[in-house]
């Protein structure tokens, strides 16, 4: 004869509470599956290494994204392409993410990645925000996103990017990376176009220019990152941070800047 | 990354109606750096046969000026220009002479053929395995790209207008497609009478 | 982690190399003259492998001195910019010399004012540019003088655009030292001093 213990299958049913309790624990921190294995890094690399493996969709490899500090306060400038390998799978991307009103972030590296953990820094501000009653600072928000992607150190995430806003202290800018690194400055380009934009912010920059001056400076020096770097390019994103928060100034195509820049009409001439 | 894609390039030619017509991108890069914007693939071998060789840079120079010294010794003995279908013919046998050791080109070849004008098209890969068709042809970095806007624009019996029209949109349309080609384009209409020749102004990113 | 660059000024053709050689962490020398003047007319830049650069410069300008001396004229720039080439692309299949190069000439006959540039890398593609470089400086540069360069310059804004380069490298390249700057026009070459940011 089965004896069937009615009692212990009424309590084996999650009630209401278990189940958002098992909810609400991952919101603290985000939870990920890992692999059962004592290095989740080079599993994830051996396995994507073997020759029959899918592959990892990693878009916005090519990137310039570029921030600097000047008089009248901080410019962002990015590109929008997003490629994978030679492929160029869109032209529209939005690297500058907005984390709250007040804060402005970089995306260059895997897309997944910067998207996934600046939103993940956005809503661990706005908590900051409710509990304290003021408004983070940038230098601690960027020391949450160099924790969090230091935490995952060898685990093979790939992220550069700039944290910037205005704070208490003014107008501040971080740069953060997967290495853990985080960097306070004035003018950082991060992407594999950051090495040509460097070179025209760095000649053309001046502590004093107007609002006007600052945007060209920063359209430009994305501008020609985009020229002569294949994997940077679409249209240039300026914004703008200021002591009330930041504003977006302008979306310009590359194509556009292009004809802007050297005067070109587009009718056809016969060559030679 | 793949040698043929070191220095990037891509190159179409299409049959019209009494035409044909190749094109190419401008951009000379070493894999992700734009060294120059006014690289054309496409060489003059004689006013009836165009080649364009894409691939890298530093064997499409030299299969380029081996193709010219044939071709004038051609000129010298026979007192006439090497017809396409001849040109296609050496360029295979070029290839498959370094078939152990390859140029890194693949090369398509277009112009128009004997006394009748007959439209010639023809492309063959880095050792010379020609192939003919009489539609149209693409090499390149980003050729899934280039395929799908050829099949869908291209239309038989164009006639030269029509014909420049479409090789420069499906030319433009997959640039945009492709990170390692473009920064403007050139594009040459071969007719019987004469060679139309026109720069396209393209994306500088 | 060489650097060379050159572009066209109004007249003639300004160019720039990095002067040292290094072996693995040790600096040989800061003197080092990458600047090759292969007659009167010519420059030839060059970076890369030690043995390659000094045995392949070499090879080449004999060579060109015994074209002019068994024609009783000088080899033009275009024509050694493709003997250079050649030369180039038929070695990289059997004995690979690891060298990029930068020619630059003046040539009467040659069209826009006579000066001439080119640029070619270790397999032989050759292009002829306004302005090149090459090396790891490339990445900072290229987009530096396409905002700041133009070929009407004179001569004096040239030397000042080749000052703004070497200062964007001393800021932002990890490696920088000293240079040597010549500069080819109708009148010849001339060396120039050229004292980088220390």
């Amino acid at each position: 004869m089965i004896n069937i213990d009615f009692d212990n299958i009424e309590q084996s049913q999650p009630t209401l509470y278990d189940t958002l309790a098992s909810d609400v624990k991952f919101l603290n921190t985000p939870h990920f599956e890992l692999p059962p294995n004592a290095n989740p890094g080079d599993f994830l690399r051996e396995t994507f290494d073997h020759p029959s493996a899918p592959k990892a969709l990693e878009f916005a490899h090519g990137t310039t994204t570029l921030a600097f500090v000047y008089g009248g306060g901080i410019i962002v400038s990015v590109d929008s392409k997003s490629t994978q390998g030679p492929y160029v799978a869109s032209r529209s991307v939005k690297k500058v993410i907005e984390i709250t009103p007040t804060l402005l972030g970089t995306m260059a590296g895997g897309a997944a990645d910067c998207s996934f953990w600046e939103r993940e820094l956005g809503r661990r501000c706005r908590l900051y925000e409710l509990r304290n009653k003021e408004l983070i600072s940038v230098a601690a928000a960027s020391k949450i996103l160099a924790n969090i992607v230091y935490s995952y150190k060898g685990y093979g995430l790939s992220m550069g990017t700039m944290i910037t806003g205005w704070d208490k202290t003014g107008p501040q800018l971080y740069y953060v990376d997967n290495d853990g690194t985080r960097l306070h400055g004035q003018r950082f380009s991060c992407g594999s176009g950051s090495t040509y934009a460097y070179g025209v912010l760095d000649t053309g920059f001046k502590w004093d220019m107007n609002d006007e001056e600052a945007y060209e400076l920063g359209r430009r020096a994305v501008y020609h990152a985009t020229h002569r770097d294949a994997y940077s390019g679409g249209a240039i994103n300026v914004y703008h941070v200021q002591k009330d928060g930041w504003k977006k100034i302008s979306s310009d195509d590359c194509f556009k800047l292009y004809q802007k820049y050297y005067n070109i009409v587009p009718i056809n001439k016969p060559a030679n | 990354m793949s040698i043929m894609a070191y220095n990037g390039g891509a190159c179409i030619v299409m049959v019209g109606k009494n035409c044909v017509a190749i094109a190419s991108d401008l951009r000379f890069g070493i894999q992700q750096q734009t060294i120059s914007n006014d690289f054309p693939k496409v060489y003059r071998i004689n006013d009836k046969c165009f080649v364009g060789i894409s691939g890298l840079v530093t064997d499409a120079q030299t299969l380029y000026q081996k193709l010219v010294f044939r071709h004038n010794l051609y000129k010298l003995r026979e007192e006439r220009d090497m017809s396409p279908r001849v040109v296609s013919n050496l360029l295979t046998n070029m290839l498959y002479e370094k078939r152990f050791g390859p140029y890194f080109t693949e090369p398509l070849i277009c112009g128009l053929e004997g006394p009748d004008n007959t439209p010639f098209i023809s492309g063959m890969d880095l050792i010379g395995a020609s192939v003919a068709t009489d539609d149209f042809l693409v090499v390149g970095t980003m050729t899934p790209a280039m395929y799908g806007v050829c099949e869908t624009l291209y239309k038989k019996d164009m006639n030269e207008d029509d014909l420049f029209e479409t090789i420069s949109q499906c030319m433009l349309a997959s640039l945009d497609r492709d990170a390692l080609s473009g920064w403007g384009a050139i594009v040459h209409v071969i007719t019987p009478t004469q060679v139309i020749t026109k720069k396209l102004l393209g994306r500088q990113d | 982690m060489e650097t060379l660059l050159a572009f066209k000024v109004k007249g003639g053709v300004l160019c720039l190399a990095d002067s040292s050689v290094n072996h693995s962490i040790v600096k040989m020398k800061d003197d080092e003259d990458k600047i090759l003047e292969i007659d009167g007319h010519k420059l030839l830049l060059s970076a890369g492998e030690a043995g390659d650069r000094v045995q392949f410069t070499e090879y080449i300008s004999k060579n060109i001195k015994l074209y002019s001396l068994r024609n009783s004229y000088p080899m033009s720039t275009p024509a050694a910019a493709n003997f250079i080439r050649n030369e180039l692309a038929t070695s990289i299949r059997s004995h690979p010399y690891s060298i990029n190069l930068i020619l630059a000439g003046y040539d009467k006959e040659v069209e826009d004012g006579g000066t001439s540039l080119y640029y070619m890398d270790y397999l032989g593609s050759l292009q002829k540019l306004n302005f090149g470089c090459h090396g790891y400086a490339s990445y900072f540069l290229l987009g530096l003088l396409d905002r700041h360069h133009k070929c009407d310059l004179s001569l004096e804004d040239g030397i000042n655009l080749m000052h703004l380069c070497t200062t964007e490298l001393k800021t932002r390249f990890l490696v920088s030292g000293k240079y040597t700057l010549k500069f080819v026009s109708s009148e010849g070459i001339k060396v120039l001093p050229f004292n980088a940011p220390q």
